[in-house]
């Protein structure tokens, strides 16, 4: 039994009213909250906010289909984890839906407690990915602040490059290198090279200088 | 008075003449169809008659076949009469072979050009005495040549006006036939330029008692043109040297003419033509054109000279001199002969003699010929009968009256009935009282319409027992093509019939376990329907038994989930109820299958309904082939659910043709397919077709092929579909072969 996390929202998409309002009172009644749809359509066309979020999909749907959804969601929000259900599900099904990056796959009808685990494991997934996300914009963010001239001289030494060889490769003094990388540094508020090297990583920074 | 009598003797002539005509013709012999506008006994036919056969016969001796009609269009102008002639000459000539046609008169020419495609197509044409008047508009085509005639009005004129200088009146008489009146126009014309020298008149629309009392009338200055009489006002009809002797009688003036006939009958004479002369002439045509000349490089002989001819005793009786004739002019009769003196005597007496001999030989041949065509008739019928009785078939005849006549024995076996009772309407008393009156009604109706018909209705055996019967009937037609009834053959078919039925109740078996199967392909979505309820009643309960542990409980969401599971559980009762058919499938049993066996049966179970459908059937096994394993049942469902499909397929225009075979691929399987020649899949998808609910029919299911796949994918087999190169498409289905334990 996992703990219930606090914050949360699970979305769950099927066409079954009766399966729909069933699911959403389970979720709720683990504190939870819920938003129900009654196609991939209705869903795809909500507004979703960046809170930790779980979709409970039936691949079996009317209209556009659940894996052609999951396709949808996994371009447009990756942090939102995905649980594949169905009535009747064979096995080319769902290793094209884990394959596209569903976290779980449930045959109906699922027991209940391995559906919550599984929501509350997305949730949590969720979470982190939003965090990292958080993350990464700051980063970006504070690189956004950065000079050009800043940023070439930080790209190099990110790069491994001394100052004697940065002043060379760009044509400038030895001084005016430290006055730039000091800038730098305290722009992108790394205390050390290694902090900065490991900021630049985790933004996804490091492949311009490469 | 003479002309009369030489009537006789033609009329009494003629039946002589006509056996000899209509006598079977022998190989290699001439064929001539003489053909007159007008009656045999007509002194002018008699002549152009006499001078034809001669001449041909001289010629051709013994190798002359005549075939003679006359069209008698003078004396029958009725015009049903004339529509009817070409039927009526078609039927008679049909199937002989002619060389020639000689068309002697105008009339008879028309005709003959008219209908000569119908009557004697491509046969060479040769015609006489036609004149300019009757020829009007004619257009004588290719293959035809002849001798034109031409009537010397001015010529016979000039000459009665020399003869006869004191002349101020000319009575021109004709008849009222349509030649006559052609004639008379052509007079008329040919006549005006005498108009400021004498006074003419027309004597045309009058009986002939009127205009005998008109003649006898006549002033002594006038001369009498007779042009022909061989109808008169009132629609008598007379030969027309029979009406110049009534004429002859009575005229106190000479009377001229221009035809040769009419001399030494009564008239004076004139620059005549002669009709014998035209038949020489004509016959000498003919001569040519059956020698090898094309009729159409033959030239027509334009001028067929006419002659003066006078009759001495009527020169001498109104005192006209010889010396005033045109020269070259022929005088005849000089000297009255014993003929002329007892020429009723002998007239009379060799009339009855040849009368008497005419008479006998007429009825020896009669005779004769009647006792040889009741032999053979006796023959042919024994024959028949022997034929028809020793049949495996029921035969029956009826005659023109649409009664029975005769059944042969195998029908008397049958119904255990003598012939006495069967013939005239007693059959129907056999016929199964149900079935007697669309028995009869499809009867009168064939009959009515002299067609052919099948029937099949139930006749009682002689052991009581109704049996299907497959009755079919031809009508008969004489050797002249009259109706004569039907004949007709019937043959117990009731194993047939009920062995139809059982395969047609085996097909609605099938049919059934067809839609049975269909359950076991709808088990996938029935499935779905079922656990959707099921997973709602699980999730509802863990809410409610949460909802129910919180520290405030939420009665009213509790009370929804309960109602929630309670319409969730009715929902889920509802499709198992749907499922029960389902549940109830046998398990399939695994054998060898011959493939040819089962193909050759289903051939038999659907012949009949495609048969009916317009589709032709063909089977093309391949022999010798490894058995199959699998649950025949089941295959037979699948191969008759594509044998129904290409029906289906094959509903609209085109070619129908369903074609089953067998095969073997090599590879461990052997095929059977079923193509049809149908319009095909269109742009639709050929594996698409074997989902559920993928149709190309209207209002169809889409359930066949998906279940057929279904069926022969659980043998391990394969089913697909192919276009054809031409047209159509073809179903394939591989099975494994059975492993022998050998």
């Amino acid at each position: 039994v996992s703990a219930a996390p606090a914050d949360g929202i699970v979305f769950v998409v099927d066409d079954d009213d009766s399966v729909r309002r069933a699911v959403a009172r389970l979720v709720r009644s683990v504190g939870l909250d819920v938003e129900t749809f009654p196609s991939a359509r209705a869903f795809l066309d909500h507004s979703l906010a960046d809170r930790p979020s779980v979709l409970v999909l039936d691949v079996r749907l009317r209209g556009a289909s659940g894996l052609d959804l999951q396709a949808e969601l996994s371009r447009t929000r990756p942090d939102i984890p995905i649980i594949i259900l169905t009535g009747h599900g064979d096995v080319p099904m769902s290793v094209r839906a884990l394959k596209g990056g569903a976290i779980d796959f449930f045959q109906k009808p699922v027991r209940n407690q391995d559906l919550l685990d599984s929501i509350h494991g997305g949730i949590i997934r969720s979470r982190e990915a939003l965090a990292a996300r958080a993350a990464r914009d700051a980063i970006h963010r504070r690189f956004g602040t950065l000079t050009a001239r800043e940023r070439e001289v930080l790209t190099l030494v990110v790069a491994g490059a001394v100052n004697k060889e940065v002043a060379s490769r760009l044509g400038i003094s030895l001084k005016t290198v430290k006055i730039h990388r000091g800038r730098a540094m305290q722009k992108m508020q790394a205390e050390s090279v290694a902090e900065l090297v490991r900021l630049a990583q985790r933004a996804g920074l490091l492949v311009e200088a490469s | 008075v003479l002309s009369a009598s030489l009537a006789l003797v033609a009329a009494v002539a003629l039946p002589w003449v006509m056996p000899a005509d209509a006598g079977a013709g022998r190989d290699g012999r001439t064929a001539i169809l003489l053909l007159y506008a007008e009656a045999r006994p007509l002194p002018a036919v008699v002549d152009l008659d006499r001078e034809i056969r001669s001449t041909f016969q001289a010629a051709l001796p013994g190798g002359v076949e005549f075939f003679t009609e006359s069209l008698d269009l003078a004396w029958f102008p009725d015009e049903g009469y004339r529509s009817a002639l070409p039927g009526f000459l078609r039927q008679k000539y049909a199937g002989r072979r002619l060389d020639l046609v000689i068309s002697a008169g105008g009339q008879a020419l028309r005709f003959a050009l008219a209908h000569r495609d119908q009557l004697f197509p491509g046969v060479p044409i040769v015609f006489a005495a036609v004149d300019r008047a009757t020829a009007a508009g004619l257009e004588v085509g290719p293959g035809v040549t002849g001798v034109w005639m031409v009537l010397d009005w001015e010529g016979t004129l000039d000459t009665a006006l020399r003869l006869q200088p004191g002349t101020r009146r000319v009575v021109v008489i004709a008849g009222t036939s349509e030649l006559e009146r052609a004639w008379l126009a052509d007079g008329r014309q040919a006549l005006r330029k005498y108009e400021g020298r004498v006074e003419l008149t027309y004597l045309s629309d009058r009986s002939m008692t009127d205009l005998l009392r008109e003649v006898a009338a006549l002033p002594g200055d006038t001369i009498v043109l007779l042009v022909a009489m061989l109808r008169d006002a009132t629609g008598a009809s007379f030969i027309g040297v029979e009406a110049l002797a009534l004429m002859h009688k009575v005229s106190p003036v000479p009377i001229y003419g221009l035809f040769d006939l009419g001399v030494g009958r009564g008239l004076v004479g004139g620059r005549v033509a002669s009709f014998g002369e035209q038949g020489r002439r004509a016959a000498q045509l003919g001569l040519r054109v059956l020698g090898g000349d094309k009729a159409g490089d033959v030239p027509a002989v334009r001028e067929a000279a006419n002659v003066y001819l006078f009759d001495w005793r009527e020169l001498r009786r109104w005192g006209l001199s010889e010396d005033h004739l045109p020269p070259g002019s022929v005088v005849q009769h000089r000297q009255p002969s014993a003929w002329e003196l007892y020429r009723w005597w002998i007239v009379g007496g060799l009339t009855l003699t040849a009368a008497e001999a005419a008479l006998i030989i007429a009825l020896l041949v009669q005779r004769r010929t009647r006792k040889r065509v009741q032999r053979s008739l006796q023959e042919t019928e024994e024959r028949f009968r022997l034929m028809a009785d020793s049949a495996p078939v029921m035969v029956w005849m009826s005659g023109s009256n649409a009664r029975c006549t005769y059944f042969n024995r195998p029908w008397l076996d049958f119904t255990g009935r003598r012939l006495e009772e069967e013939v005239g309407d007693g059959w129907i008393e056999g016929v199964h009282p149900d079935d007697r009156t669309a028995c009869l009604e499809a009867y009168g109706k064939a009959f009515d319409a002299r067609e052919a018909f099948t029937l099949e209705y139930r006749l009682r055996r002689v052991d009581g027992a109704y049996r299907w019967v497959l009755d079919h009937g031809v009508p008969r037609f004489g050797p002249d093509r009259s109706f004569q009834g039907y004949i007709g053959s019937a043959i117990d078919v009731t194993e047939r019939r009920v062995a139809d039925e059982i395969a047609r109740r085996q097909r609605d078996e099938l049919a059934h376990a067809l839609r049975v199967t269909a359950m076991g392909e709808l088990a996938a979505s029935l499935a779905h329907e079922i656990n959707q309820p099921l997973f709602a009643i699980m999730s509802n309960a863990e809410a409610a038994r949460r909802l129910l542990a919180a520290p405030s409980v939420d009665v009213a969401e509790v009370g929804e989930a309960l109602r929630d599971i309670g319409e969730d559980g009715r929902r889920a009762a509802d499709v198992i109820a749907r499922l029960r058919a389902f549940f109830a499938k046998e398990p399939a049993e695994r054998q060898p299958v011959d493939v040819n066996e089962l193909a050759t049966g289903l051939a038999g179970l659907v012949r009949r309904e495609v048969e009916h459908r317009g589709i032709s059937l063909t089977l093309a096994p391949t022999p010798g082939l490894p058995a199959v394993l699998g649950d025949p049942v089941q295959i037979q469902q699948v191969v008759l659910n594509l044998l129904l499909n290409a029906c289906e397929a094959m509903e609209g225009d085109g070619p129908r043709i369903l074609t089953i075979g067998t095969s073997k691929d090599g590879a461990g399987t052997v095929e059977i397919s079923v193509g049809d020649t149908g319009a095909g899949l269109g742009t639709m998808d050929f594996a698409g077709v074997f989902e559920p609910f993928v149709t190309t029919k209207p209002g169809g299911l889409g359930m066949g092929l998906s279940i057929s796949r279904s069926i022969i994918e659980s043998h391990g087999g394969r089913i697909w579909l192919t276009p054809n190169p031409d047209r159509g498409i073809t179903a394939h289905v591989a099975l494994l072969i059975a492993e022998t334990d050998a």
